[in-house]
């Protein structure tokens, strides 16, 4: 007797979860750019929010991601604060930058 | 003819300031660089770098963004011809006969006829954009609330039905974006709409970060790791005196053809390219090559897909209203500069509309000049990981999106919109008809208040003022046109499968 699966009824498990996880983790680091931008300034908003976004692709290397929070942190605190002149705050609260 | 040549001098004189020139070059330079890479498309890239366009000049912004547009067009025909990756959806149909150019090893004359095929037909497309444009919009100026009101309504309810896709689902992001645009103060009553007590929507959700959550965020959802394939050979990029012969009627029409549907609302433009590849391959005396290297199958489509690229600006720049989703967020970066669309930007802002125009001929050399040499690094790019490429287009979204109002709310806001496009888009409904909706519901409900004014309450000022009912004729007998298409296509398919 043959028997009809309907393949729609197949849940594959991993695939929803890695449907699931990357974007959450993409947002996650919008939440925590928003969260952290006032308290931190972007030199605590950038390396917060690169590692997160860097992690839902899964990169799993400290080298790779030091080395591009660094970048990411001094190129854009240099081209938006420091170039362009924008009003961001650079650094943590405190000092003030 | 004098005006015509005074005001293209007059847009010679905005185009060619180092400013504006610098500003072209960097949108030639991301457009063709976002074209490359598969999956960020130029309609995110625009919405994501909308911000940084607030410290410009009108001109300057409207310059690097529609440099970013068609630099796309460019760029996506590099990777269909190197790798058969389309970069963009235009350019779908340039890996037919494009890459099977490169495997006989004439990539480098492929990218030739492509550069030169996009470069011929943005400067007739331009100079076309020049011609029509004063009398369309003198025609437009003699328009009042109610025709205007109708013009919109034509254009918004057209670009949705005419798109991709389910045309119900299209209408109904359309509906839902004229409904976000009523949340905030109504600057008539001073009453309150759907603000849900939150302070920070009185004035309404901003352009914005809705563009940068519903497109840029969104694309970055979904978007996958991809591999970058090895690089194809290139070869000498001189095409031979008989490709290019054969490549001359073929980018003639399919400027003629990309030029036309440009100007449709919908999806004209992704459709050109087809159309010019269909037309060619009927016309041709051996369309047996097509697929296999004919040049005429790469130069037409490549012409049609530039060519429609600028023309989709004539109804933006003529009349205010956008054909497709990168047009609203032109419309966009011009209400965020203070400019109010319409038919008038040509007289009030005579600098803005002919310095964008000169500045697309500009833009078209600076890129058949940079794109030929720069092949070999924009293949190049593609082996970078996503895994360094996200985290940089994360960073610049999110301050983008915070420098607005120096607030984290609309970075709270982009990422909610983020939530909210891939929702939508795992359910299939495109978030591009939805900002459509909201760029024009602000003009829309301010037309139909002045016109309802004007007519003392009285609704049948539509039909009876004889340009807007001719109008509304016009899209009652496309929608049933549609409608009977639709109706009798089903009814085929079910007396096949009968």
């Amino acid at each position: 007797m043959q028997t009809i699966i309907d393949v729609r009824s197949i849940r594959p498990d991993a695939t929803v979860s890695l449907a699931f996880v990357r974007p959450t983790l993409l947002l996650l680091s919008y939440v925590i750019f928003a969260v952290s931008i006032d308290v931190g300034g972007l030199a605590l908003a950038i390396p917060a929010t690169v590692l997160t976004s860097y992690l839902s692709f899964g990169g799993r290397s400290a080298a790779e991601v030091l080395l591009l929070t660094l970048i990411l942190t001094a190129g854009c605190i240099i081209i938006f604060k420091l170039a362009l002149n924008l009003p961001l705050p650079a650094l943590p609260r405190g000092i003030g930058f | 003819m004098d005006v015509l040549w005074n005001s293209i001098s007059l847009g010679f004189s905005v185009a060619v300031s180092p400013e504006n020139l610098l500003l072209a070059l960097l949108g030639c330079l991301l457009g063709t660089l976002i074209g490359v890479l598969p999956g960020i498309g130029p309609l995110p890239t625009i919405a994501i770098l909308l911000p940084l366009t607030f410290n410009m000049s009108p001109e300057g912004s409207l310059i690097m963004l529609a440099g970013i547009f068609y630099g796309a067009q460019y760029g996506g025909s590099t990777t269909a011809i190197l790798l058969r990756i389309p970069g963009e959806s235009t350019s779908v149909v340039t890996t037919l006969d494009g890459h099977a150019m490169a495997q006989q090893g004439r990539a480098g004359a492929a990218l030739a006829i492509a550069a030169i095929a996009s470069f011929i037909a943005g400067c007739i497309a331009t100079a076309f954009i020049a011609v029509v444009g004063l009398p369309m919009s003198r025609m437009a100026q003699a328009f009042g609330p109610p025709e205007y009101f109708v013009l919109l309504l034509v254009g918004l309810l057209l670009a949705a039905v005419l798109g991709q896709g389910s045309r119900l689902r299209a209408l109904l992001m359309v509906g839902l974006g004229l409904i976000l645009a009523t949340i905030g103060t109504d600057i008539e009553t001073g009453q309150q709409r759907f603000t849900a007590g939150i302070t920070e929507l009185w004035d309404g959700i901003g352009f914005v970060p809705m563009a940068i959550g519903l497109l840029g965020i969104t694309e970055l959802l979904r978007t996958k790791e991809t591999k970058g394939k090895s690089r194809a050979a290139i070869g000498g990029l001189l095409p031979s005196g008989q490709d290019l012969r054969a490549a001359i009627n073929p980018t003639i029409r399919g400027t003629f053809i990309g030029g036309i549907l440009g100007v449709l609302p919908g999806s004209g433009a992704i459709l050109a390219p087809f159309a010019s590849y269909a037309a060619e391959k009927r016309i041709s005396a051996a369309p047996e090559t097509f697929g296999k290297g004919a040049v005429a199958g790469l130069a037409g489509p490549e012409a049609a897909n530039n060519a429609a690229a600028q023309t989709s600006f004539i109804p933006l720049l003529t009349l205010g209203i956008p054909p497709n989703g990168i047009m609203a967020l032109m419309l966009g970066a011009m209400m965020i500069q203070g400019i109010v669309p319409g038919p008038q930007v040509i007289n009030s802002n005579p600098e803005l509309f002919w310095g964008v125009i000169v500045s697309m001929w500009i833009g078209n050399l600076m890129l058949l000049v940079l794109n030929l040499p720069l092949v070999g690094l924009w293949v190049q790019l593609l082996k970078l990981p996503q895994r360094f490429l996200t985290p940089s287009v994360v960073v610049f979204s999110c301050i983008g999106v915070y420098t607005i109002n120096n607030s984290a709310w609309d970075v709270f806001l982009a990422c909610a919109f983020g939530a909210l496009g891939l929702w939508l888009v795992r359910l299939n409904y495109e978030p591009a008809p939805l900002i459509l909706g909201f760029v024009l519901g602000g003009p829309l409900e301010e037309k139909l208040r002045q016109s309802l004014i004007l007519s003392r309450g009285d609704p049948l000022v539509f039909l009876t003022r004889p340009v807007s009912g001719a109008m509304l004729a016009v899209l009652v007998a496309v929608l049933l046109g549609l409608f009977v298409a639709n109706y009798r296509r089903r009814r085929l398919a079910a007396r096949l499968e009968h």
